[in-house]
């Protein structure tokens, strides 16, 4: 198959930059879902760099380890950190399972796998969402850290924090919708049908950027 | 079900499917296969799918846009030239606006910054590569069409609902916004600032959100475009200087654009739901804002992260049209064409390093404004070295002067009067002596506003007829490109002056000023070559929509006699541009006046012993 | 297409050494959070901590972009044209870091 292509360029010259072909070898629907994904990491990138500022025009700031100390069920306790490690887990392991389904899909074709994969990504991400609504309504009724106010400190923590893992959260949840409806083709065998499952595989990309933005808010806000 | 089209189809008009031409590894296959599907009204005039159509509508919408911002333009100049005089008849059209048949400041506010954002975004950008990036990409690669029509449509949709909000704002009762096209803080932040800084404000970003979502839409789908989709032999090193300056200017939008995007969240989120990130101390009406702990400054740096690169997405495709058309009509190969790629590329890597040099006066830390100056100087050395191509190309060309020919050389006359002051202003020392003075104006006007336009006529008079199959009328050109021309340089030329003398801008009027009574005839001076300019637009308006109708019609599909893809299309192009195969491409576009050929199209092969292009 | 099957348990292999290395990194960073955190502020030296956490999420970074999001496996080329415009930030991010140190000191001026 690719014998027969290349005999077919080398009149032209052989590189792959001299038309009739995709230099990068990927489809363009690849290709759409990369650049998307770097212009995406320059919005989050213009809310991080707001928080760098931000945070450097302060003579001191709140300590992460006294902010994030609680944990659900557990009144009383102080776990610092214990919480958004789970969080943090929960994502890195979506994005494993988000990782075998492609796999899965781009090799085996395998539709069974791929569903199974893909349903357990869905239940990370439902997980990390409900546990970021846990995160979010404890900060505000029980630590009344608002928008306006921070008992902890520099109230830019407060609307840099909910401004910032809202927008995270908010992707996180157009991933999980998103996944949903691929899972929802996958099962009904359109990509069987089309002889392809690359869609998975764009899809994976977006959520993979997702857990890589997680790394950098996590940075920002949970140990820096 | 899709076999390969062995012998040529019987009919010629290529049916195929224009979407899903490349498999997962990026092979294009691209088969001719037979389905007639009928286009209906719907699907050919409004939600059409065809880069061709879409770029007819980008470049209609950006030609009302710019007939309002103009005429905007128009009314404010009214009240600079003529300050405190009564025409009756403002105040029959725009009311409480204008009482007495004066502008009032809030009108006049309003009026700068709708103009300001209406021709940077609206026509500029949306106009400007939205229609040529549409028309040009697909044509002059060899593509069938954009990577994902859908989405490319989906582009024009976003920019048709942004206008829609946009022009929805001017009829609030509080007026539109009101707090200039950089819309900073606190001014855009708090509602009770000004009247526009309520409910406009408010349009004014759904407006420029939507357009944000428009312009990546667009620009993701030309960048993929120009890598995957160019035809055999379409190598990057081939590709005409107009498919580069196109897919440099969607990469600019690309990466700035969201950061313009993070900045208005913000902004939104300061205005509705408390945050503070733009907002310290303020006190409003002898009241203290709650909002506390953020900072105006860190808007404007978002803001010009995206602002600087901006005004080279409104300048680049302007390049690349008048590069092409300087080539064409002076039968001349482009001279420099690796060192105009490689200066298309300096200026885009510079552009997103020197956003503060719009900020020399915010206080800016010294140390860091030094570093600003040193790199925004830097940009001079590329865009000098596009002048001296341009000039070189053209130097003993046996030139044709069609219009889009002197609109190419009034461009470069243009970029060059505007470069030269945007050097006395990247001195910091020198900035805070002109920042906000009638300098930024006339710098800004002449190399973006007046230049980009050049470079859009240039581009309309010159693909006219491969967009309609016929011809612009050439005496309404000349005319209109003498009067503008000339009346440009009349509008802009004495800004300067005022600037130098201080006078700032963004003045309702200057009566305060004694030192500046003298310049007193000159503004009238100025609003009227504005209106003069303004009218010969209207000339132009006139020639376009009447020759799509009546124009002469073409008879050769190649009538500039121009080597590029493009025309080598059908002077009806169908969906789809070549009705059988796709074109294979040999040589470079601009083998024009070679071994005795006056033109050489790049379909055109090598011949024994010819070296390719440059 | 014998090897395919070899190929496609080295991969899940590699997903899952992955996988690993970023838990690890994770609770490394986590542990140093928790119990470091005290002793180097009381040193003054919290800077080399935040090094520290700053060069592990580059590397978490690293591991997610080229296994899970397969760049490593893709033209090089395509590489370049993703990593080039992130140095653009890394500029923005110096720049107002500057610029947020200056608002300080002018703020207590
Ligand atoms: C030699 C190259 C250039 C240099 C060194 C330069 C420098 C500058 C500087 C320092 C300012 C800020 C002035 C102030 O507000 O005090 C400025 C303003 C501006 N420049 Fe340029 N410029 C150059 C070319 C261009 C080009 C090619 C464009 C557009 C196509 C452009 C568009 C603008 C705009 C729109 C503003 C004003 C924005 C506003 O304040 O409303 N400049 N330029
Ligand atoms: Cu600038």
């Amino acid at each position: 198959m690719t014998e027969a292509t290349t005999l077919t360029t080398t009149a032209i010259g052989p590189s792959r930059w001299n038309g009739g072909r995709s230099p990068f070898k990927v489809s363009w629907g690849k290709l759409m879902m990369w650049y998307f994904l770097v212009g995406d990491s320059f919005s989050f990138a213009s809310f991080l760099i707001t928080y760098g500022a931000l945070r450097f025009s302060y003579e001191s700031w709140p300590a992460p380890t006294k902010v994030f100390s609680s944990f659900p069920l557990l009144e009383g306790v102080k776990l610092p950190l214990m919480f958004v490690s789970f969080m943090t887990f929960t994502l890195i392991m979506s994005s494993v399972t988000m990782v075998l389904a492609v796999h899965y899909g781009n090799h085996e074709m395998n539709r069974k796998k791929v569903v199974k994969w893909l349903s357990l990504t869905i239940l990370g991400g439902i997980i990390f969402l409900a546990s970021q609504a846990w995160e979010w309504t404890h900060l505000i009724v029980d630590e009344h850290m608002t928008l306006s106010q921070n008992p902890f400190g520099a109230p830019a923590f407060g609307w840099l924090f909910f401004t910032i893992t809202g927008f995270h959260g908010f992707h996180v949840l157009t991933g999980v919708i998103i996944n949903c409806i691929v899972t929802t083709k996958v099962a009904r065998g359109d990509y069987d049908r089309k002889g392809s499952y690359e869609m998975v595989e764009k899809i994976g990309l977006y959520w993979h950027f997702v857990d890589l933005v997680w790394v950098f808010v996590f940075m920002a806000f949970y140990l820096l | 079900m899709s076999d390969p089209v062995i012998n040529p189809p019987l009919n010629p008009v290529y049916t195929g499917d224009t979407t899903h031409r490349q498999d997962s590894t990026g092979e294009i296959h691209d088969h001719g296969h037979h389905e007639h599907h009928k286009d209906n009204f719907i699907t050919k005039y409004i939600f059409s799918q065809d880069h061709k159509m879409i770029a007819k509508q980008f470049l209609i919408t950006g030609m009302f846009w710019a007939l309002v911002g103009g005429m905007l333009s128009v009314i404010f100049r009214v009240q600079l030239g003529f300050p405190n005089q009564a025409f009756p008849i403002l105040e029959t059209i725009f009311g409480k606006w204008a009482p007495g048949g004066i502008i009032s400041p809030d009108f006049y506010y309003m009026l700068i910054t709708m103009h300001g954002t209406i021709l940077v975004f609206f026509v500029l950008t949306a106009g400007l590569s939205g229609t040529f990036a549409n028309l040009l990409i697909p044509l002059q690669i060899g593509a069938r069409d954009m990577a994902s029509p859908f989405l490319n449509m989906l582009s024009y949709w976003f920019f048709f609902m942004a206008s829609v909000v946009m022009l929805a704002s001017f009829f609030l009762p509080q007026g539109a916004s009101d707090v200039g096209w950089t819309a900073y803080p606190p001014l855009s932040a708090v509602h009770e600032a000004s009247p526009g800084s309520g409910a406009g404000m408010d349009f004014w970003l759904i407006g420029m959100a939507l357009f944000i979502f428009s312009s990546l839409l667009g620009g993701l789908n030309y960048i993929t475009t120009v890598l995957n989709l160019r035809t055999k032999g379409m190598s990057m090193s081939k590709m005409p200087l107009t498919i580069w300056a196109l897919l440099i200017t969607a990469v600019l939008g690309l990466l700035s654009f969201p950061v313009l995007l993070g900045a208005a969240i913000l902004l939104i989120f300061d205005r509705t739901i408390g945050t503070s990130f733009y907002l310290d101390n303020i006190f409003i009406n002898g009241h203290a804002l709650p909002n506390d702990g953020g900072n105006a400054i860190l808007y404007q740096h978002l803001f010009w992260f995206l602002g600087h690169p901006e005004v080279y997405i409104v300048i680049l495709p302007a390049f690349g049209l008048v590069s092409e058309v300087l080539a064409t009509n002076a039968r001349k190969p482009i001279f420099g064409y690796r060192a105009m790629i490689l200066s298309l590329l300096a200026i885009a890597i510079i552009a997103f390093v020197v956003w503060a040099h719009h900020m020399f006066v915010t206080g800016l830390n010294p140390f860091v404004a030094s570093v600003f100056v040193f790199l925004t100087l830097l940009v001079a050395v590329p865009s000098a070295i596009k002048v001296f191509n341009w000039i070189a190309t053209v130097w003993q060309g046996n030139i044709k002067f069609a219009p889009a020919m002197l609109f190419a050389i009034g461009f470069v006359s243009m970029f060059i009067s505007g470069g030269l002051t945007g050097i006395f202003l990247g001195n910091s020392a020198l900035d805070i002596e002109l920042h906000d003075t009638y300098f930024v104006v006339a710098h800004f006007h002449i190399v973006m506003g007046i230049s980009a336009f050049f470079g859009m006529f240039a581009g309309v008079y010159h693909w006219f007829p491969k967009m309609y199959g016929r011809l612009m009328n050439n005496t309404l050109g000349y005319i209109h490109f003498w009067v503008t021309m000339v009346g440009a340089y009349m509008i802009f030329w004495p800004m300067h002056y005022m600037g130098l003398a201080g006078v700032p801008r963004r003045y309702y009027s200057f009566d305060a000023f004694q030192s500046f009574n003298m310049f007193g005839g000159l503004n009238e001076f100025i609003t009227m070559a504005a209106m003069l300019v303004f009218f010969a637009q209207l000339l132009f308006l006139i020639n376009f929509f009447y020759s799509i109708f009546y124009g002469r019609k073409l008879t050769n599909e190649n009538p500039w006699q121009s080597n590029t893809l493009e025309w080598t299309t059908p002077i009806k192009t169908g969906h789809g541009n070549w009705p059988g195969d796709l074109p294979t491409v040999y040589r470079w576009p601009y083998d024009y006046s070679k071994n005795g050929d006056e033109y050489i199209p790049q379909t055109t092969p090598l011949r024994e012993g010819e070296t390719g292009g440059h | 297409m014998s090897n395919e099957h070899g190929e496609s348990a080295n991969m899940v292999k590699l997903i899952l050494k992955t996988t690993l290395w970023l838990s690890i990194i994770t609770i490394v960073e986590i542990i140093a959070a928790v119990l470091l955190t005290d002793l180097f502020e009381r040193n003054n030296m919290l800077i080399v901590l935040n090094s520290f956490y700053i060069i592990m999420s580059l590397a978490k970074a690293f591991f997610i972009v080229s296994v899970f999001m397969h760049l490593k496996f893709e033209v090089k080329f395509l590489a370049i044209t993703i990593l080039i415009p992130m140095t653009f930030l890394l500029f923005a991010v110096v720049a107002l870091l500057a610029e947020g140190n200056s608002w300080l000191q002018m703020r207590n001026y």
